[in-house]
């Protein structure tokens, strides 16, 4: 039986996660769960009646289901995720790529077509029913229009059907925008929230405001009842902003779910992790904004934080995606997108050359041991099942910038894990069982 | 149900911290307020629901017994049962247990409710339920005393017929003296409010409300009472100081709707009591009497036993058959 207890105030939150089960106790109770868990015993030896028959009626001494399976392996990915260029319209203050600047490097057609096919004959020898192609960034997709629109065709004429994705700073002409619902199935718009805060942080590279473009998309999707999701970026001063940008976004379009990162650099073109303070100011500012999001039937997620998944992965790149950046290298991670990143060499696992895929299955192995010789590090942390030992590229940031100190993301990803977990409890009014509290809410996606 | 209204003085938080303690949450400001009370309704809807879904495995096992021939007629009985009621500590009351026979033919008869377990109240342990024929209701009152002092009590029975025993429970209950849900008292003028209640009882095929009072302005304001999808099942207007049970409500969700004109206010109501309807067929089976052994005399009236599925006190007691209430 895997039992945490986690302090909130003078009582516990005492969490089973595997079992998807939380309530709250006072130390009693997190010590006599704490003892059960040790030591299972038969109902009615020695427990009060009213605390067997509640843990019986919430399953508490029930056994863990057994844990999630592992990554699939070996390494024969069904999605191609194409980083079509370094170039874009926009020079977002926090960009860790520096998308916009430096000489230009498009993704050619032939590559991306290389990658198609190798994803594409992977899934028909895993006898899926589709193959997955997403446009992806370091800069945005859109600017590389053609190669996108061939790409996208070439993939449809393959012999399996293709979902088609695209993550966009939402910057389209009218006849782009048209193309694009039509063609591609997902859409994630990288989007800030209030127009200051659009403004300030994805100005345009002439310095004028984004806002108003990316609002015109939105709103046409939204006419076009399709449905996509926002990624937020959030910056310093969190509680004065991102509540408020959270806000806006509920009340000025159906977009149903946001996922929120922070970021603490203040340069462009290099990663930087927190520190202590700006870890809480983010963690306060999220739950915050976490509650207007739910109150408003929106999801608002943040990517270390999810207890409603059980996984032994963090991100499915480095297990099941074919990562191919302009230069034509192979790669696990969106973010490692030039060759002077300092996790450059651990996550460049192979290349697209002369046509065809040619991946370095050493490379790949030793970037997954150094993934699970991290995860075997957090087997005492209640987000193991979660967060799955994080992000293996912003812990790398993280730990950077804490030295030999405790990981500032680890603490984030605790906090706000924990901050979700009490307000399950709360919606399941004592109990959570992996309800969830969405569900009640859902009519109100519908009608905003 | 309840006579009369006291204040409820249970402290918001136990003072006892030796002893375990679970509690619902809501936020407030930047921390968290903790509340003992609001969590017992959740703990004993928990209770229901876990009851429910074992007693219908319970009833499927009873099902493959081999019935006697020559009373293997399907008898067919609607019962209409608490499910959540607010009672105040120490008080006296009585919960109406309302049987139907549906069958076409056969009479029900030699059937009694006899009490399994029981959280530190008084009640009988056996009540016979009279001979009922096809198509007649009866009302069995079963009078009980809630203690003092504490807060939330269940009591298990089970229906025995012909010594066929289909498995049955009371709905939990909750001792305090506020509503389910109530209206302001009294309401206001040209409003219009929904409250939802859910019965905590899974297997509920219908569900019935009781109202302690309902006093809305005759024909001028009005009670609508809804199912889940919205459709109105009953609109009630006019004064009903000493309470009314709604007609039953298809499903497990009730919407109680009020809305009032421009003038004239009145109390408003409040909900008091759940009611589960639903139905069970059962074949009468006739059980060979346990061989007694020679070390161990019989005890001849059943009472109800805390063994919690392996009975070593009293061999005629069925409390193997409650895993539903207290599971291993």
């Amino acid at each position: 039986m895997e039992l945490y207890l986690i302090p909130v105030q003078d009582k516990f939150i005492i969490y089973r996660p595997l079992l998807r089960l939380a309530f709250v106790g006072n130390r009693a109770m997190a010590e006599l769960a704490a003892g059960l868990a040790k030591r299972p015993v038969l109902s009615g030896d020695g427990l009060p009646e009213e605390v067997r028959t509640f843990l019986d009626a919430v399953g508490f001494l029930q056994p863990d289901p057994p844990p999630p399976p592992p990554p699939p392996s070996p390494y024969c990915p069904s999605t191609a995720v194409l980083l079509m260029t370094n170039r874009c319209n926009l020079r977002c203050t926090y960009c860790y790529a520096s998308g916009g600047e430096g000489p230009v490097q498009d993704l050619p057609l032939e590559l991306a077509q290389a990658a198609i096919d190798q994803v594409c004959a992977n899934a028909v020898e895993q006898k899926l029913p589709r193959f997955e192609l997403t446009f992806h960034g370091g800069g945005e997709p859109v600017q590389v229009w053609e190669v996108l629109q061939a790409a996208t065709a070439y993939a449809r004429n393959k012999e399996l059907p293709c979902r088609t994705a695209i993550v966009s700073n939402g910057v389209w002409t009218d006849r782009q925008r048209e193309w694009i619902l039509e063609n591609i199935d997902e859409l994630s718009i990288s989007f800030d929230g209030r127009p200051q805060t659009q403004d300030r942080q994805r100005p345009f590279a002439s310095g004028r405001g984004s806002s108003r473009a990316v609002m015109r998309t939105l709103q046409a999707m939204d006419k076009a009842g399709f449905s996509y999701g926002i990624r937020m970026t959030a910056t310093a001063p969190w509680l004065e902003n991102l509540p408020e940008d959270v806000r806006f976004i509920c009340e000025e379009t159906a977009c149903p779910a946001m996922q929120v990162e922070p970021a603490f650099n203040t340069v462009r073109g290099v990663h930087q992790g927190p520190t202590e303070e700006e870890g809480a100011a983010f963690v306060e500012a999220f739950l915050v904004a976490f509650d207007i999001a739910l109150s408003a039937g929106r999801r608002l997620s943040y990517s270390a934080a999810r207890p409603w998944l059980l996984t032994q992965a963090f991100c499915t790149a480095p297990y099941a995606a074919l990562v191919v950046n302009a230069a034509g290298r192979l790669v696990s991670c969106y973010e490692v997108t030039s060759e002077t990143h300092p996790l450059a060499a651990l996550s460049t696992i192979g290349r697209v050359e002369d046509g065809r895929v040619a991946i370095d299955h050493s490379a790949h192995r030793a970037l997954v041991d150094h993934i699970e010789a991290h995860r075997a590090t957090c087997r005492d942390c209640f987000c193991y099942w979660h967060c799955a030992g994080d992000c293996y590229t912003r812990t790398y940031y993280a730990q950077a910038s804490a030295g030999t100190g405790a990981n500032p993301r680890c603490r984030i990803n605790r906090e706000i894990t924990a901050g979700m977990l009490l307000r399950y409890i709360m919606a399941g009014d004592g109990v959570w069982r992996g309800q969830d509290i969405y569900a009640q809410e859902a009519h109100l996606i519908k009608t905003f | 149900m309840a006579e009369e209204k006291s204040p409820l003085d249970l402290p918001e938080e136990q003072p006892d911290e030796e002893a375990p303690q679970v509690y619902s949450i809501k936020k407030e400001g930047d921390g968290w307020k903790f509340s003992r009370r609001e969590f017992l309704i959740a703990a004993a809807t928990a209770a229901a629901t876990a009851t429910g879904a074992a007693m219908h495995a319970l009833r499927r096992s009873q099902d493959t017994a081999e019935p006697d021939a020559e009373s293997a007629e399907l008898i067919h009985l609607e019962m209409a049962i608490p499910a959540m009621m607010l009672v105040s500590p120490g008080q006296t009351f009585v919960q109406v247990w309302t049987f139907t026979n549906r069958s076409d033919k056969s009479r029900c008869h030699g059937a009694r409710l006899r009490l399994l377990g029981i959280d530190e109240m008084k009640a009988p342990a056996m009540l016979d339920i009279p001979e009922i024929g096809p198509g007649e209701t009866v009302e069995v009152p079963v009078e009980m005393t809630a203690p003092a002092g504490k807060d939330a009590y269940r009591a298990a029975w089970s229906l025995e017929a012909d010594e066929g025993t289909p498995p049955l429970a009371s709905g939990p209950f909750v001792v305090l003296s506020t509503c389910i849900a109530e209206s302001p008292h009294p309401y206001p003028n040209s409003y219009n409010n929904t409250w939802t209640v859910t019965n905590p009882d899974t297997e509920a095929e219908r569900t019935r409300v009781h109202f302690s009072q309902l006093e809305v302005e005759t024909n001028w304001d009005y009670v609508y009472l809804k199912d889940e999808s919205g459709q109105v099942h009953q609109t009630i207007t006019g004064y009903y100081s000493s309470g009314l049970w709604s007609v039953p409500i298809p499903g497990r969700v009730v919407q109680v709707q009020l809305t009032s004109d421009s003038t004239v206010q009145a109390w408003g109501f409040c909900l008091d009591q759940i009611q589960t309807i639903r139905g069970i067929c059962y074949l009468p089976i006739i059980r060979r009497e346990p061989t007694p052994t020679p070390t161990r005399t019989p005890t001849p009236t059943p009472t109800p036993c805390k063994c919690y599925g392996v009975c070593t006190c009293n061999p005629h007691c069925t409390c193997d058959l409650i895993h539903y209430w207290y599971p291993n």
